[in-house]
């Protein structure tokens, strides 16, 4: 008896889905299948392109806004840096269930230290990091240990290391044990197999939503690379976010943000909007937040624009300022769950 | 032959059981929808994540990162966005390349830029920001610099493709092309 997950998906020819023999295959497959995809099944949990100074010659920390998966998964966390000494890096990652501005419990996840070469790409990629399903906000800091560094990208994404562990998880995912399926001529009436592999596999998209919009500066006011200033919102340049084959003419995705200001009323100062390639943007299709140090969120319905693989919308992050004040917005990331 | 099927998750079909008899018939078609099922889970290609960023400022024009990549995808296609103020001075052009495609030389991908004016970024007052999806053609062995497709490794599995754009200040990736048959990987 074992749980074994492949490492790449076992395809099943046609003929032998359409003409199978009484035997282990190829049910055997498709359920083996199920446990690759509890390993692979990678979404990003955080993908960001960090907007900060460059060449920083000082500790440089995010905090991320996430929504993690609700089976504890690990995750591998890839960073990329640009680096002026050949030296080292420490790269420190904590998370936390609830921020509250300076007052946040932090825990570590991980750190590392890992050696730079001058004007040569680092990209630190780390397994098997387990964030909780309470974490809220990952914390990420950058310290070079000499000269400088150019922060450009981190992406988490679940990956366990290991195949999926006996019972049913928390998001609904029953892994598949080939014991029964290993006797020659007493395995029992497969129904629920079948039904297993399409509640399990819907059950993983649906637990591990995707980043689908990130911006990311640095949370020490004193360090903010952009800051606001303007009593009318200003508009960061709006990017186009993907959603592959989701002809349904809208979508939900849920945003989250993180921004403060320097003094004075925190309400409305930041907007998340949809924008259509033609015309002009409709204020159903956005979203205001606080910039009160908390992470705020909220849903915003996108109606989709282009077909096929190309099916997208496009999604303005905005912000201002009362008079006389700074907001300084930290994060924003949205993510989506298949099926929402 | 097995292609890719492309599901639209939003609907009642991700929650209807494959069959709700307790002593079903052993017919193909239960096992081909349950088979179905995983496929396109496995092949659907994650949502293309709108990087929102400073970049094409002094000392921002080259931007690495990684995006995860669903099994059975082949090529790309990115989404930049750009941002100008109201100085007139020639406009370089994006570049971008994914590991796959080749990072030098004829490999790497040219989206030319419409506008001559400066690259500015927030909180100084853009004129014009766009975004622009890069070239819709199919050529893997190019002579030169072209705005072509971008090429992604063919998998059975997920993996991180490492790619790199220049001059934008907003990118995001999608897949344009799946494997015709899952049974050639």
């Amino acid at each position: 008896m074992a749980i074994t997950a492949p490492a790449t998906l076992q395809v099943s020819k046609e003929w032998q889905l359409a003409l199978p023999k009484m035997a282990q295959q190829p049910l055997r497959r498709v359920l083996e299948d199920l446990n690759h995809l509890w390993k692979f099944h990678s979404p990003p949990l955080a993908s960001v392109c960090y907007t900060a100074a460059p060449t920083l010659g000082r500790a440089v920390r995010f905090v991320i806004p996430i929504t993690p998966s609700t089976d504890g998964l690990e995750h591998t966390v890839e960073h990329r840096l640009l680096p002026s000494a050949t030296s080292n890096c420490q790269i420190d990652v904590d998370y936390t269930t609830s921020y509250a501005g300076g007052g946040t419990v932090w825990v570590n996840i991980y750190g590392v230290n890992p050696a730079t070469t001058a004007a040569t790409l680092l990209t630190q990629v780390d397994t098997g990091k387990t964030i909780p399903a309470t974490a809220r906000a990952l914390r990420v800091t950058y310290t070079p240990a000499a000269g400088n560094v150019t922060l450009h990208h981190l992406l988490v994404y679940p990956r366990p290391t290991a195949a999926p562990a006996v019972g049913i998880k928390t998001s609904g995912f029953i892994p598949f044990d080939d014991g029964l399926l290993t006797h020659a001529d007493r395995a029992p009436v497969h129904t629920e197999w079948l039904n297993r592999l399409r509640k399990s596999a819907v059950a993983l998209l649906r637990d591990r939503r995707q980043n689908c919009l990130s911006f990311v500066q640095e949370e020490a006011t004193a360090n903010t690379r952009v800051v606001i200033t303007a009593t009318a919102f200003v508009a960061f340049p709006r990017v186009r976010v993907y959603f592959p084959g989701q002809t349904s003419k809208s979508l939900t995705v849920e945003v989250k943000i993180l921004a403060t200001v320097s003094a004075g009323a925190t309400a409305s100062l930041v907007m998340v909007q949809q924008v259509p390639s033609f015309g002009t943007p409709d204020a159903t299709k956005s979203a205001t937040f606080a910039a009160d140090n908390a992470i705020n969120s909220a849903t915003l319905t996108l109606w989709l624009e282009g077909d096929g693989l190309g099916r997208f919308a496009d999604l303005e992050i905005s912000a201002k300022a009362t008079a006389g004040n700074s907001t300084y917005l930290l994060a924003v990331m949205a993510t989506w769950k298949p099926g929402d | 032959m097995r292609p890719p099927y492309l599901r639209d998750w939003k609907g009642e079909q991700n929650t209807v059981a494959v069959t709700d008899a307790a002593t079903p018939l052993a017919e193909s078609a239960l096992l081909i929808s349950a088979d179905q099922a995983v496929m396109e889970v496995a092949t659907t290609p994650y949502c293309g994540c709108g990087h929102v960023y400073e970049g094409g400022t002094t000392g921002l024009g080259d931007r690495y990162f990684g995006v995860v990549v669903a099994a059975g995808a082949e090529h790309c296609r990115v989404a930049l966005s750009n941002a100008f103020g109201d100085t007139t001075t020639a406009t370089t052009a994006n570049t971008w390349w994914t590991t796959d495609g080749g990072t030098a030389g004829a490999d790497i991908n040219t989206v030319p830029s419409p506008h001559i004016r400066t690259r500015v970024y927030v909180p100084t007052e853009i004129q014009v920001a766009d975004v622009t999806e890069s070239g819709g053609w199919d050529n893997d062995t190019p002579a030169a610099t072209s705005d072509r497709w971008g090429e992604l490794q063919s998998l059975l599995v997920s993996y991180v493709e490492a790619m790199y754009v220049r001059q934008a200040c907003g990118v995001s990736m999608h897949v344009v092309e799946q494997a015709a048959d899952l049974e050639a990987l």
